[in-house]
């Protein structure tokens, strides 16, 4: 008997809302049916009524998680037709933000990921080793999330010595903890078994659903806005790309492992050359009806502003692609064939601030019954599949 | 005379392929960076300078990575963002001739699917229509949005 099972749209406590509408046969998903927007709050739209300066805190307001990267990216599309130059202090500045929230992102997702395969040990190793990073953001921009430190022309807090040597304190230790989550990832078989061959996405399937970040390298795509769109001061500091070629959870789970000790050498590198110098350019008049486009590498993948300048120093027509509305439609291709078990865990594996997982109603087709589950329903649903408890 | 930029290429490449279907084109600097190409092209050509762009640039890593509707004022358009990431340019295809009343372009979602997603969006926000599209069903709006209003047109006006 085949039924419908939509996952979602809304979870109070979560910061993204979706739907899925699972058609299943018996435990196996046949067909997979996305709606976004629950979330859309029209963003685009309120910066055509705001000053440049006051769109760098609103698209910062984009995402919770990668808040940095977004102005961040509207920034270097605003210097680029006003021709303001960076300096180079806030350039390496920049990218050592931008890397402390990588591995801060990848490091909440990691556990999350434990949470739903029912091993929470590796969400409380994995939010511990995350925590002291969010101290160096309040430490040296005066907030965990949100830091507000890209303006256009620079940055706002120069980094100290003191905190400096703070920052390679906290990575150092991260480094180390790192060696015992790769020894899980690949190691430990329970882990495995749940994260090995599931949600496949070929790479001939990435490409066409144009996927970014880990998503697309855990397929074996070597695509990486800070190597391919060099930006900040990503062209002088030295680091690897790491692909996986098997297209399963474990392979996105395994890439974003391997990337976090790549950002943690940049940090270091980008800490060891910090230049000497101003932190800001001083500023320019933005000239109306030019336009401008940078993609720059959120933790989820490629992020793309596009700007058309208007009049009285506002943005004309803002585009934001972030990187999940790429990776989310690839979901329709990575469902299908597996059981609504793995649902879960192939859902978050593409990071998409996993949500929606709120209730579940699953729709009998032949004599239309419903039933409704609770989220707690669904991931002890995910976690007995394997004879977990 | 030195070798051909990339940014020379691509331009060569539209001009050839074609013709005076494209109305104009540009290189704009960018910072510490590549250069981003714009080039105008007519509506009717759209589908056809994406998908050969596509095909020709793939050894290269060019990929659509998303597609912007704009409100020009007299016309609406669209601008289709494609990453060259091997070569590190971003080339802005740009349409600008779409009439307010019934905008209609060819849909890309037969030959990328990852444009049907894009293609919605655009629909659901400024109204243009993809010829062919499979199902324009709401995507980022609510699906009780009222039909034929565009949040995005210029002429919708904010509140509060």
């Amino acid at each position: 008997m085949s039924c419908v099972i939509p996952i979602g749209p809304h979870h109070p406590a979560l910061k993204e809302s979706e739907l899925f509408k699972l058609t299943v046969d018996g435990e196996e998903i046949v067909n997979a049916e996305i709606k976004i927007g629950y979330n859309h709050r029209g963003i685009e739209k309120l910066a055509e009524n705001m000053t440049y300066d006051q769109v760098v805190y609103l698209v910062e307001r984009i995402c919770g998680i990668c808040s940095n990267i977004h102005p961040l990216c509207f920034v270097q599309v605003i210097e680029d037709i006003a021709e303001i130059e960076a300096p180079d202090r806030a350039r390496f500045i920049r990218t050592i933000i931008a890397e402390l929230e990588r591995l801060h992102s990848h490091l909440l997702w990691l556990g999350v990921l434990g949470h739903v395969i029912g091993f929470d040990t590796l969400l409380m190793w994995s939010w511990k080793i995350r925590e002291p990073i969010l101290d160096i953001f309040e430490e040296v921009t005066g907030n965990r999330r949100h830091y507000a430190i890209n303006v256009i022309g620079g940055v706002k807090w120069d980094i100290s010595p003191e905190a400096a040597s703070k920052i390679l304190n906290v990575v150092k230790e991260v480094r180390k903890s790192l060696d015992k989550l790769l020894n899980i990832v690949t190691r430990d078989s329970t882990t495995l078994a749940r994260l090995r061959n599931i949600g496949v996405l070929s790479k001939h399937d990435a490409k066409k659903f144009c996927v970014v970040g880990p998503t697309a390298r855990g397929s074996g795509l070597y695509i990486d806005a800070r190597k391919d769109h060099p930006y900040a001061a990503y062209k002088e500091v030295s680091f690897n790309v790491p692909t996986v070629n098997d297209g399963d959870v474990w392979a996105r789970t395994y890439v974003r492992i391997l990337e976090m000790v790549e950002s943690i050498s940049i940090i270091e590198q980008a800490l060891g050359a910090l230049p000497a110098g101003p932190i800001k350019a001083d500023r320019k008049e933005i000239p109306p009806w030019q336009e401008g486009t940078r993609v720059s590498e959120a933790p989820r993948g490629e992020d793309l502003h596009f700007v058309i300048t208007g009049e009285n120093n506002r943005p004309w027509r803002l585009k934001v692609r972030s990187p999940s509305v790429v990776n989310v439609p690839s979901l329709t291709k990575m469902l299908p064939g597996y059981t609504v078990a793995d649902s879960v865990a192939i859902i978050g594996s593409i990071d998409p601030c996993f949500s929606c997982t709120d209730r579940v109603a699953v729709v009998k087709k032949d004599d239309g019954t419903k039933m409704l589950y609770e989220f707690d329903e669904l991931v002890k649903m995910s976690r007995k599949k394997y004879g977990g408890v | 005379m030195g070798e051909k930029t990339f940014e020379e290429v691509v331009i060569d490449f539209f001009k050839e392929k074609l013709g005076d279907k494209l109305k104009s084109y540009e290189v704009k600097p960018r910072i510490k960076s590549k250069g981003l190409v714009i080039v105008t092209v007519s509506s009717s050509t759209i589908k056809e300078a994406i998908t050969s762009f596509l095909e020709k640039f793939s050894e290269q890593g060019a990929k659509l990575s998303t597609i912007t509707g704009v409100d020009f004022g007299k016309n609406l358009g669209l601008v289709y963002h494609i990453t060259v990431d091997g070569e590190g340019i971003v080339v802005n295809v740009k349409v600008n001739d779409l009439p307010r009343t019934s905008p209609e372009v060819e849909t890309l979602s037969d030959v990328i699917p990852a444009a049907a997603f894009m293609e919605r969006e655009v629909h659901d926000l400024f109204g243009i229509k993809f010829k062919d599209h499979p199902s324009l069903k709401k995507w980022v709006l609510v699906e009780t949005w009222p039909e034929g209003v565009y949040p995005l047109r210029k002429d919708f006006k904010q509140e509060g």
